[in-house]
C-alpha cells in the first residue's frame, strides 16, 4: 500500500540569474522516511530545502509540506510541524541559548508551562548546560548549531528539514543528535558528504543538473555493494536507467 | 499582534547591542546643539546668513533624518542577509510583521530623539522668542519633523528590502537627507509648501515667518504619514517576494 506522503513537490523550478538551479523536481517522500538529498551541483538540494520551508521563491511548480500546499499565511499551528535547520543559523549572535530556545517556544504559541517543559528537555538532550545564559555568539559554531537543532526540535515536528547541518560536531556527537527518534517523523537531509550520513537513512536521492536524477531505497545501494556517496548513487541511477521507464521529456 | 510586539522588541535590542539606537538619538539630539548652543556662545555664528538658529536645527534635523533612515535601510538588508529575517519567518511570523516591527523600533527612536532636542531648542532659542505659554506653534512643526522621518525610515526599509546594507543605507540618505534639505533651505518651494512631506521641517526653519504654522505642519504631517504608508506597502510587497 502506498504511504502518504509528507513532501510532494510537482515540476518545482528555481532559476538563478537565468541559470536552473532546479528543473521540473517532482518528488514524493512518504511519512516516516528518511531521505538523503544529494545534488550536482550542490546548490540544489539546498535550494530545494529552501524552497519547501520558505525562505526562497521558487520559478515555477508547486509542493506540499506535511499535507498542506505552503502558504506564507499558514497559522502557527502548521508551522511548527516543520522543522528546519539551514547552514546559517539565523538567530541573533547576542541572544542566550536559552532566551533562543523560549523565543521559539514563545512563536510555537507555548504557554510558560509548556515552553518551560519543552526547553528543559532540549537542554539536557542537546547538551547546552555551559554557556545556556550567555550569548551564543560566544560558544562558537558548535554550540550555535547544537541550538539551531534544538530550536527546530522544539515544537516536534513531523517534517524536518535538514540542510548539511551540525558540521562543527565531532562524528559520533553529530549521529547521535541527528539520528532523531520518531516512526512517524519525515526527515529529508540534504548533505554535500554523503557517505557521513551512514546510519541515518533510509532513502536516497539525487539531484543531477537541476532534475531528480534517482530516488531509492538505501538498500538498493547496499545490495549492489555500492557506498553511499555522490558517484555511488549516480551509478545506482545508470544501473537503474534500462529498467525504469522514463516520461517523455523526463 | 504579539508577534508584532516580539519583532518590535528584538529590533530594538539589536539597535541597542550595537550601539545604533544610541547613535540615532545622539544625531537627532546633536541637531539640536548647533541652533541651541552655539548662537549663544559665539557671536559670530549668530550673524550667520542664515536667518534665524531654527533654521541651523531644521538643517541639522535634516541631515540627522537622513542618517536615520539609512540606518534603517542598512538594517533590514542585513536582517535578510544575516538569516535573521528567514528565522522569523520559519516561525510563523509573517514577512509584513517584520517590516512593521523594524519600522515601529525606528519610529519609537525618533520620538525617543527629537523628544530631548526639541526640548533643547525650545527652552534656549523658540520659547524666549515667543509667548512661552503657546508651545504649539514649535510643537506642531516638530509633529512634521517626526512624521517625516517615519517616511525617510519606510523609505529606507523599502530600499533595504531591495539592496544590500551599505548601498541601502547610503542612497536613502542621500535621497531623503538631499530632499529634505532642499525643501528647508527653500530651493525647491513645491517642496516647502504646506502639504508637502518635507514641509514640516521648512515651516520648522521659517517659523518666525509662518502665518498659520500649526495648521500647515500637521497638513504636512498627514502627507508625511501617506508617503511612509505608500514606502511601506510597496516595502512589504517586494520583501514578499524576495529570497530570506
Amino acid at each position: 500500500m502506498l504511504r502518504p506522503a509528507a513532501v510532494v513537490t510537482s515540476g518545482l523550478r528555481l532559476s538563478v540569474q537565468g541559470a536552473k538551479v532546479l528543473d521540473g523536481v517532482n518528488l514524493r517522500v512518504p511519512v516516516g522516511a528518511r531521505l538523503l538529498l544529494v545534488s550536482e551541483p550542490d546548490d540544489a538540494a539546498s535550494a530545494l530545502l529552501r524552497i519547501l520551508v520558505g525562505l526562497l521563491r521558487p520559478s515555477g511548480g508547486s509542493f506540499d509540506l506535511a499535507g498542506v500546499p505552503r502558504s506564507d499565511e499558514a497559522d502557527a499551528g502548521w508551522r511548527r510541524r516543520i522543522g528546519y535547520v539551514g547552514g546559517e543559523q539565523g538567530f541573533y549572535p547576542w541572544l542566550s541559548p536559552r532566551e533562543i530556545l523560549d523565543l521559539a517556544g514563545r512563536l510555537a504559541d507555548y504557554d510558560r508551562a509548556e515552553r518551560r517543559r519543552r526547553i528543559d528537555a532540549a537542554i539536557e538532550h542537546y547538551r547546552l548546560g555551559p554557556g545556556l545564559d550567555k550569548p551564543v555568539s560566544r560558544g562558537g559554531p558548535p554550540l550555535a548549531q547544537r541550538v539551531a537543532l534544538a530550536a527546530a526540535m522544539l515544537t516536534d515536528p513531523e517534517v524536518l528539514l535538514l540542510d548539511d547541518p551540525l558540521r562543527s560536531l565531532d562524528a559520533a556527537e553529530r549521529l547521535r543528535l541527528l539520528a532523531v527518534p520518531g516512526r512517524r517523523r519525515t526527515v529529508v537531509l540534504g548533505s554535500r558528504y554523503p557517505a557521513s550520513e551512514d546510519g541515518l537513512v533510509d532513502q536516497v536521492a539525487l539531484l543531477l543538473n537541476g532534475r531528480l536524477n534517482i530516488h531509492a531505497r538505501r538498500a538498493e545501494l547496499a545490495d549492489r555493494g555500492l557506498p553511499l556517496t555522490l558517484r555511488g548513487i549516480a551509478s545506482l541511477a545508470v544501473m537503474q536507467a534500462p529498467a525504469v521507464p522514463r516520461a517523455a521529456g523526463a | 499582534m504579539r508577534r508584532f510586539g516580539t519583532v518590535t522588541g528584538l529590533a530594538l535590542r539589536e539597535l541597542w547591542i550595537s550601539f545604533r539606537l544610541l547613535l540615532v538619538v545622539g544625531v537627532l539630539v546633536a541637531a539640536a546643539v548647533p541652533s541651541a548652543m552655539l548662537p549663544h556662545t559665539t557671536p559670530a555664528l549668530a550673524a550667520s546668513p542664515l536667518e534665524s538658529p531654527l533654521e541651523w536645527f531644521a538643517i541639522g534635523l535634516a541631515l540627522a533624518l537622513g542618517v536615520v533612515g539609512g540606518m534603517a535601510g542598512a538594517a533590514l538588508s542585513r536582517e535578510r542577509r544575516r538569516g535573521s529575517a528567514g528565522w522569523l519567518v520559519i516561525r510563523a511570523v509573517p514577512r509584513a510583521v517584520i517590516l512593521l516591527g523594524w519600522f515601529a523600533a525606528f519610529v519609537l527612536l525618533l520620538v525617543a530623539g527629537l523628544l530631548p532636542a526639541a526640548t533643547l531648542v525650545w527652552l534656549t532659542v523658540a520659547a524666549p522668542a515667543s509667548d512661552v505659554g503657546d508651545a504649539w506653534p514649535f510643537l506642531a512643526p516638530m509633529i512634521g519633523t517626526w512624521a517625516a522621518g517615519a517616511a525617510a525610515v519606510a523609505i529606507g526599509l523599502l530600499l533595504g528590502t531591495l539592496l544590500t546594507p551599505w548601498p541601502a543605507g547610503l542612497l536613502t540618505m542621500l535621497v531623503t537627507a538631499g530632499l529634505l534639505l532642499i525643501a528647508v533651505v527653500g530651493i525647491a518651494p513645491q517642496l516647502s509648501d504646506a502639504p508637502a512631506p518635507a514641509a514640516g521641517l521648512a515651516i520648522l526653519g521659517d517659523l518666525p515667518n509662518q502665518a498659520r504654522p500649526v495648521g500647515d505642519a500637521l497638513r504636512a504631517s498627514g502627507s508625511s504619514l501617506v508617503v511612509a504608508a505608500v514606502a511601506l506597502i510597496l516595502a512589504t510587497a517586494v520583501l514578499g517576494r524576495a529570497d530570506l
